[in-house]
């Protein structure tokens, strides 16, 4: 109402999980084709990024807390209801998924300097990477969703809608899968790259489904926010004020029909475009959830 | 609907109410919180034209809810319901997330900046453990709070809150949504609509790894093709 | 309805003791990890902070609040020699154990870190400590001269400004004090205050005190509020309103503005500022028309109610409607249903004396009770605002009064002495801006050779003054305080005095010795003077120090006697008045011919001032803040204000051109203030009402202002001021 209890902050953890566990996906479906330079480049990039943005992602959560040494209290308690304690829960052992996720695709000389494990063989497992990448996509799954039900779960009328916590999902997915792709074009820094074929031609071809669906459930949401006359929709974001501004613009124009647009275009041009496609979708991702989180508490 | 055990209330007589802000100051003095934080706040509203205006105040704190939702967001376990109907915050685990503000439906949590965490009504539990009457219930100038500590209220069961199995009881003498208060009175949202809101993430996103999957497989075939 | 799972009692007994089984691991690992964490965190957030005020005091002591005449007996619960807190004392049957927030404001105030903690004197433009005994001798030195220098005629050369002291020893020893040295003129907060009400009763009925006391409320059938916000100024008083009504009175309140009183009575009678002397002229007319008035008791009771009778005459229905704006049908049906019942109380606000015919208006109600018959007796009666004063203080001043000391003077002549320099020395204990036209007294203290502070905050007084000499809070010294239901409680000290600070009872003999040596009285402590002022007390005989320690309602006098248990209700129980005859006078000397005149500078009465001025201005108090100075030190208090919030009827404001929440001038004949416009029902359309409380030195937005008192013109009863009723108007800024 009028004081804002989560702001850029929390809007900046939701975003970075989200963007994790995307990475983390699509470093593990890169990992059934490791034999593929472009998805190898692709899986180990994506497994590097689902850790740091991880990390950030936790990091601002950490940061947002008003006690912000107490926060391993967190992890002295589980509370079954509580959709945080669940998240927590999960964000741990997401946290160790995507270190032993990386560790797994790290080049073998890399690996040695590891102190300690490094020397492990089990790194070399290939059917142990594949059980890991597989278990870590599951929990990836709960661990984006949650940042949805955070929202969702609570009385805030505008987040407490059933189309949220699949929107953020998606939306989780479109950046981590862009993030991803983004970051691996810019390590090898050859855009247009013939090795990252097959790769954007999965980004194009799994980003057109996921925005199509996107945009379904924002209208979803928007229309059960409607029916149920949330105060603050109108105002917020139906309206042209500058928070409809960011959400019609930003959030959906930018984020999701400009990237929908470009991923219907001929491969090629698609491809040659798919740098700027990236940031867009992957930023959308961010105004989505700060236009969300302040649309409810003002 | 009676409550089967001994359960704390406090009720509010709303045509008593004066605004003396007397309880407000009370309940900042007991808990130690700065001007500007108040667990009991004091609203005041106008209806009508002169002369036949009508002035009216409402007292509220928490309403230490039958089912709290902010317990059930509580991460750490700092909020407690205990079995005398009270819903405590033990002060020391609080790490200050915010999530029960978010999912108290009253709005009743707010943050203190003197001390970097949460902050709510205690109902006082220190005092009346003592046999001792709430804070604000003590020094209210007119009995408008009124403490209830075997749970047994004269009063009837449209009141504010008594179906519901709230702790704080409003008897008001205009309409709830006159006052401000949440007409129906909301229920324990971050509970009741969790599994529901789980279900509507995960299955979705499952439906699409699985076709994320395969689309990974069939680009692979693709590019056999080539 | 999803259950919250709730520990049962049992298992809430074993997790007391440490060892419920399911908690167990948790507990340890979070106690542990506690352990492990400390020295991560701030020590201010981190340890114990559930123990809270309650669970951590080391003692309480009985107490009671230094403010209003409610007089709410206290407990302060104290750590580390620290108040921490301050609970009413739920023995008082007067309160039953409430307290307002002013009270509770104490703990803020005493230790807030702007306190004057020690006596300072001015050194060009900023200030140097000195030690009390320096500052003494030298304000010692100042007095001596006075005299030295003017060996004749120094009396009124000394004023000193009485606040509405922390307790009766203070009043006691400042008038020892100074009546001894041979000055007079202590200029006590009556003039501003219900002066006009007081001596009128006093005149009338004999006692300037009040003649019943609140628990005769529940015994009559109708109560008439004139004026008094009991809500606002007596919050702790709507107790005793409700039981009556409960018992069946009805409660009919007079006043123009809907208040949080309104919502406690039966009917509101809304009439224009400073008519109510007329309404009340007006009523006594319908009685004696129909001969409703109470013929025996006038009769035996009663002098000068023929006159009055006849001069009621000209407030027919009519005339009396037109003055007050109370419909001629109420005004007899008013009258009629006031004078045919079992008994009436009349509850007059202090409002009601600060009008130039307040002393009209006061009369007015007295013939008014006089002629229903309900002046004395159970459930009958009037209660005045500040009542409780006791008579006795004469007896006592008298003992001190040196031979040949001069009558005091009025404030208003004292004033216009300091205008002429004819004042050396000022002893400021209150503020200034408690005058009407205060930036005129302000000019004339600034002429003062010599003027001494007696205040707790560096606010505008001190920094009007040449030394300072802090003074102790009500917690950091005793006395015995009295009450509006002539109760007598006792204060006992709960901690030591902050840093140099000096209750006044020390402070004024310490004065004392300096100037008058061996001839000063020993005073050991407030005890001293306590039992002192006891011994030369007859209906204070029976207050001895032990009972009044007990007690934490306090005892009201009459009291002649140990055993007397005190007297309530009414004063005249038996319908003989305190005045020499015995009868109600209502022809007093002083108190001009029986009229109602319009109150001065209102634009009703003079086409003058309604041609610039057309808006009635009001003002008062508001529940949160005490007077002009003090409670605006408060943060807490200051979570409430407004600051210059104006009241003003939509109506009023469409005509004048100004917008809910606009920022404005408020312009009187004096001067204006900038105030922001506050639309509400609430309020008779034509007059305006802002809070008077404001100070523009508080460190808090909320009670950040301009005092009223600027604005206000320099208009007087016989006795004390006017700060209503007058015409203003509204500028844009
Ligand atoms: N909160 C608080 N309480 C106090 C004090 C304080 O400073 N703060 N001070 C105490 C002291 S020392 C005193 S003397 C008393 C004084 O208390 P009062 O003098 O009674 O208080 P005011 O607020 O000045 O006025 C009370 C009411 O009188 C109404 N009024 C004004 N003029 C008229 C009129 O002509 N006719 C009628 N019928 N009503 C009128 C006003 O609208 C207002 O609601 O309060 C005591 N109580
Ligand atoms: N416009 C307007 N003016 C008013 C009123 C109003 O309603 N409107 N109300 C009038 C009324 S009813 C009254 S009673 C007066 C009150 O007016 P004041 O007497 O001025 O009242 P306070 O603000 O209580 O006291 C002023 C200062 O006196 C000092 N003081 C207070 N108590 C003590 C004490 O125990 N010992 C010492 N040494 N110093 C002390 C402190 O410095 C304090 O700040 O104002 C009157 N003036
Ligand atoms: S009102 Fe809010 S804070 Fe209080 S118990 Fe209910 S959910 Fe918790
Ligand atoms: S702010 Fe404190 S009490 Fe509220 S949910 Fe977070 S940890 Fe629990
Ligand atoms: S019960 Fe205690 S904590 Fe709750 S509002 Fe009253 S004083 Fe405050
Ligand atoms: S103390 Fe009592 S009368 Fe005063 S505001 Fe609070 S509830 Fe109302
Ligand atoms: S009602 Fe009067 S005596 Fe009681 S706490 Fe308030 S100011 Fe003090
Ligand atoms: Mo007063």
């Amino acid at each position: 109402m009028s004081e804002v209890t989560w702001g850029t902050v929390i809007a900046l953890a939701l975003w970075f999980i989200g963007v994790s566990s995307g990475a983390y996906r699509l470093s593990a479906l890169a990992s059934r084709k490791k034999e593929d330079p472009g998805w190898a480049k692709v899986g180990l990039t994506s497994a590097f990024l689902a850790l740091i943005t991880l990390a950030a992602g936790m990091g601002f959560l950490v940061l947002d807390l008003r006690q912000k040494f107490r926060f391993w209290y967190l992890l002295l308690n589980l509370n079954p209801e509580s959709p945080m304690s669940i998240g927590v829960w999960f964000l741990s052992i997401f946290g160790i998924l995507c270190l032993c996720h990386l560790i797994f695709w790290m080049p073998e000389p890399w690996r040695k300097r590891l102190p300690l494990i490094g020397g492990w063989s089990i790194w070399n497992n290939w059917r142990i990477h594949g059980y890991v990448a597989k278990f870590g996509m599951y929990v990836a799954i709960v661990v984006a969703v949650y940042t949805g039900v955070l929202l969702a779960a609570t009385s805030i009328p505008l987040w407490r809608n059933f189309f949220l916590p699949p929107l953020i999902f998606f939306s989780a997915l479109a950046c981590g899968l862009t993030c991803g792709t983004l970051a691996t074009m810019s390590l090898t820094r050859k855009i247009g790259d013939k090795t990252l074929f097959l790769p954007l031609r999965f980004l194009q071809s799994s980003l057109r489904p996921t925005l199509v669906i996107m945009l379904a459930l924002t209208g979803g949401f928007l229309i059960l926010a409607l029916v149920q006359s949330v105060t603050g929709v109108k105002t917020h974001l139906i309206s042209l004020g500058w928070m409809g501004f960011l959400w019609w613009g930003g959030a959906i124009g930018v984020g999701m029909i400009w990237p929908l647009i470009n991923s219907f275009r001929a491969e090629k041009s698609f491809q040659a475009r798919a740098q700027l496609t990236c940031w867009i979708t992957f930023i959308g991702g961010l105004v989505l959830r700060w236009v969300l989180l302040y649309a409810g508490q003002i | 609907m009676s409550r089967e055990k001994k359960e704390r209330l406090i009720v509010f007589y709303a045509d008593r109410c004066i605004q003396c802000h007397s309880c407000e100051v009370a309940c900042q003095l007991e808990n130690n919180t700065p001007a500007g934080i108040r667990l009991r706040r004091v609203r005041n509203f106008e209806k009508g034209r002169f002369p036949e205006v009508k002035k009216f105040y409402i007292s509220s704190a928490c309403f230490h809810c039958n089912s709290p939702a902010c317990a059930s967001a509580c991460a750490v376990g700092a909020l407690v319901k205990r079995s005398d109907g009270t819903v405590n915050h033990l002060q020391h685990r609080c790490i200050g997330c915010g999530y029960c503000i978010q999912a108290c439906p009253f709005k009743v949590p707010q943050f203190n900046p003197a001390q970097n965490i949460m902050r709510k009504c205690s109902f006082c539990t220190q005092r009346i453990d003592r046999g001792r009457l709430p804070a604000c219930v003590a020094k209210c100038t007119t009995k408008a709070l009124v403490y209830h500590p075997e749970g047994k209220i004269p009063i009837e069961l449209q009141d504010y809150g008594e179906i519901e199995n709230l702790h704080m009881i409003y008897k008001l003498v205009h309409k709830a949504e006159e006052y401000g208060l949440p007409v129906p009175v909301p229920l324990n949202t971050t509970t009741e609509n969790q599994l529901w809101m789980w279900l509507a993430g995960l299955l979705p996103a499952i439906g699409m790894t699985f076709v994320l999957i395969r689309m990974a497989q069939k680009i692979e075939g693709d590019k056999g093709d080539e | 309805m999803g259950k919250k799972k709730s520990l049962s009692s049992e298992e809430e007994k074993r997790k007391v003791r440490g060892i419920s089984r399911r908690r167990f691991l948790k507990i340890g690992a979070i106690s542990a990890g506690s352990l492990a964490s400390l020295p991560l965190m701030n020590s201010e957030t981190s340890h114990a902070l559930d123990a809270s005020i309650e669970s951590r005091i080391d003692r309480e002591v009985n107490s009671c609040c230094p403010f209003c005449q409610g007089r709410c007996t206290t407990i302060v619960q104290i750590r580390n020699d620290r108040v921490v807190n301050v609970y009413g004392n739920s023995d008082n049957k007067w309160t039953d154990g409430a307290m307002c927030p002013k009270g509770q404001s104490l703990v803020e105030l005493t230790y807030s870190p702007r306190r004057l903690l020690h006596p300072l004197i001015r050194d060009g433009k900023s200030w140097k400590r000195i030690p009390y005994g320096e500052a003494l001798n030298l304000l010692a030195q100042k007095i001596q001269k006075i005299k030295e220098n003017y060996p004749k005629d120094y009396a009124h050369r000394l004023a000193l400004f009485t606040p509405l002291w922390d307790c009766h020893e203070a009043e006691l020893t400042a008038h020892m004090t100074l009546y001894m040295a041979g000055f007079p003129d202590l200029c006590p907060p009556g003039d501003v205050c219900i002066g006009n009400l007081a001596t009128t009763l006093r005149l009338c009925l004999g006692e300037m005190t009040s003649p019943t006391t609140i628990n005769e409320l529940e015994k009559a059938e109708y109560i008439l509020l004139v004026g008094a916000n009991i809500a606002v100024t007596y919050p702790i008083y709507v107790q005793w309103i409700r039981k009556a009504r409960e018992k069946g009175a009805k409660v009919i309140y007079l006043d123009f503005r809907t208040t949080p009183t309104s919502g406690q009575t039966d009917e509101q009678v809304i009439l224009r500022p400073g008519t109510d002397g007329a309404l009340f002229l007006g009523m006594i007319a319908v009685l004696v028309r129909e001969r409703l008035f109470d013929q025996r008791f006038v009769k035996q009771h009663v002098n000068g109610f023929k006159e009055v009778a006849s001069a009621c005459k000209e407030y027919t229905p009519e005339r009396t409607s037109e003055i007050t704006g109370v419909p001629a049908e109420k005004v007899v049906s008013l009258a009629r249903m006031l004078a045919r019942n079992r008994g009436t109380i009349i509850w007059i606000g202090g409002a009601i004396s600060r009008y130039t015919n307040a002393m009209q208006t006061v009369r007015a109600i007295i013939a008014f009770a006089a002629a229903t018959g309900h002046l004395a007796g159970p459930g009958k009666g009037i209660i005045p605002f500040q009542g409780g004063k006791p008579p006795a203080s004469k007896d006592f001043e008298k003992r001190f009064k040196v031979p040949g000391l001069d009558e005091r003077l009025h404030v208003r002549k004292v004033i216009y002495n300091m205008e002429q320099g004819d004042v050396d020395v000022l002893i400021l204990s209150s503020s200034y801006r408690r005058y009407p036209d205060a930036n005129r007294v302000k000019e004339a203290i600034q002429k003062v050779g010599f003027v001494v502070y007696r205040g707790f905050f560096m606010d505008e007084e001190a920094e009007m003054a040449h030394l300072i000499i802090p003074s102790t809070m009500a917690f950091e010294s005793a006395g015995s305080m009295y009450g509006a239901q002539r109760q007598v409680v006792w204060r006992n000290k709960a901690i030591e005095p902050l840093g140099e600070t000096i209750p006044d009872w020390k402070f004024y003999t310490d004065l004392g010795r300096k100037l008058l040596g061996e001839k000063y009285p020993t005073v050991n402590g407030p005890e001293d003077i306590y039992e002192l002022h006891r011994s030369l007390t007859p209906s204070w005989k029976g207050l001895t120090l032990e009972r009044l320690k007990k007690s934490p309602t306090g005892i009201s006098w009459p009291c002649p006697a140990e055993d007397h248990p005190g007297t309530l209700g009414s004063l005249y129980p038996d319908n003989q008045f305190a005045t020499p005859d015995k009868k109600v006078n209502l022809l007093p000397k002083g108190l001009g011919p029986v009229q109602w005149t319009e109150p001065k500078g209102s634009p009703s009465g003079d086409v003058n001032i309604r041609k610039d001025f057309s808006l009635i201005f009001t003002q008062g108090k508001v529940a949160e803040q005490w007077h002009q100075t003090l409670t605006n030190w408060s943060a807490y208090m200051g979570q409430f204000g407004g600051g210059n919030l104006v009241w003003i009827h939509p109506k009023t404001a469409a005509e004048h051109g100004v917008a809910n929440g606009e920022w404005i001038y408020i312009e009187t004949q004096v001067g204006k203030i900038k105030a922001r416009v506050h639309l509400t029902e609430g309020i008779l359309p034509g007059v305006v009402w802002t809070p008077s409380s404001l100070y523009p030195q508080s460190p808090f937005t909320g009670n950040r202002g301009m005092s009223t008192n600027a604005i206000t013109p320099n208009y007087w009863d016989k006795v004390a001021a006017q700060f209503n009723g007058f015409g203003c108007r509204l500028k844009k800024v």
